[in-house]
């Protein structure tokens, strides 16, 4: 079975790599954050609750 | 180390070739009603109206509306937005997104064509910030699902067609919204994508994420010779060679397929199994 191979990993190039690599993961980390929040606020159920009555 | 990298282009292209059988499959899977009773509550990465019947998952921008309309923060929405877009950026449009495909289709009718640059494209940043945030705010009422043309082919229309009583009491707003996705189904015989472009507000929530998601195009320019293809065959008509992590790219990989010199590359920001074997964030 064929694996999905991606481009080789290259070397650090730049600090603007680098700073991408980092807001990159800072988004990650804040998207969890959200919807750990969201959920908390139970906005799932207000979701859902919508969908259903459309 | 040039032949490990010819074999990954290959899988991308050779992916690249199989991405409408991806789109009908997510449309199918989107659009599969078994699961709705739970699955509505979650948004999906895609503008796939949640009022059609068969909906299985919530539309992101109607669940966005609904939130603000109830003076909440979308923060759940929102995030799940941000991990897709922070993951993939637009990938989900070119990918996932059935009203895109609907447009990719409408595109291949013979009819006389279009080619529009991306001058104006903020357009859609407008939307976003009227229709879907300012009006929803004020008004408590999701305007952008009004007058949105994805809503009404995939609800307006079978709604309509499968229940008398609605049927006899339409009135003007109905047909307010048939007229726009008239004017959209018109618009997209003729010019690629142009709800992608210029109106989209899930796209307008993704674009700014292009350049920081961990899926993402390079481009070698030194062995790129300016031939123009990738642009030439760019569904939302981006210089890929210039910038390759544009704001407008949905990563359909259609420029990696025509590359005469395969200077497209993907690359995915640290997340490859031999990065984090060898150590190596991966960072282009």
């Amino acid at each position: 079975m064929e694996t999905a191979p991606i481009s080789e990993p290259q070397p650090i190039a730049s600090s603007r790599s680098r700073v991408t690599f980092l807001v990159n993961r800072a988004l990650i980390v804040l998207a969890v954050a959200a919807i750990l929040g969201g959920l908390l606020f139970d906005q799932w159920h207000m979701v859902l609750r919508n969908a259903i009555l459309l | 180390m040039r032949g490990e990298t010819n074999r990954g282009e290959s899988f991308w292209r050779r992916l690249a070739r199989r991405r409408s059988l991806m789109q009908l499959a997510s449309t199918l899977a989107l659009n599969s009603y078994a699961t709705q009773g739970t699955t509505r509550g979650i948004p999906c990465p895609a503008l796939n109206c949640y009022a059609c019947p068969a909906a299985a998952f919530a539309c992101p921008i109607g669940a966005i509306q609904h939130l603000i309309g109830r003076r909440q923060v979308p923060l759940y929405v929102l995030g799940v937005i941000g991990l897709v877009g922070a993951l993939v950026g637009r990938a989900s449009c070119g990918w996932f997104c059935p009203f895109g495909w609907f447009q990719e289709l409408m595109y291949k009718l013979p009819t006389p064509k279009l080619r529009l640059t991306n001058r104006f494209n903020w357009t859609r940043y407008v939307v976003l910030a009227t229709l879907v945030i300012a009006v929803p705010l004020v008004t408590r009422e999701p305007w952008f699902c009004k007058l949105c043309p994805t809503g009404s082919l995939q609800a307006g229309i079978p709604v309509v067609a499968l229940d008398p009583l609605i049927r006899d009491a339409i009135g003007a707003c109905y047909w307010i919204k048939m007229g726009i996705l008239g004017i959209f189904l018109a618009w997209m015989s003729v010019t690629r994508r142009p709800f992608c472009r210029w109106v989209c507000p899930l796209g307008a929530l993704w674009s700014p994420l292009n350049p920081v998601s961990s899926w993402r195009l390079q481009v070698d320019q030194e062995s790129c010779i300016r031939c123009h293809r990738c642009q030439q065959v760019c569904p939302v008509d981006i210089a890929v060679y210039q910038d390759p992590n544009a704001g407008a790219c949905i990563r359909c990989l259609k420029c990696m397929g025509v590359c005469p010199v395969n200077c497209i590359s993907v690359n995915s920001l640290g997340w490859s199994v031999e990065a984090s074997r060898s150590g190596d964030p991966g960072i282009p």
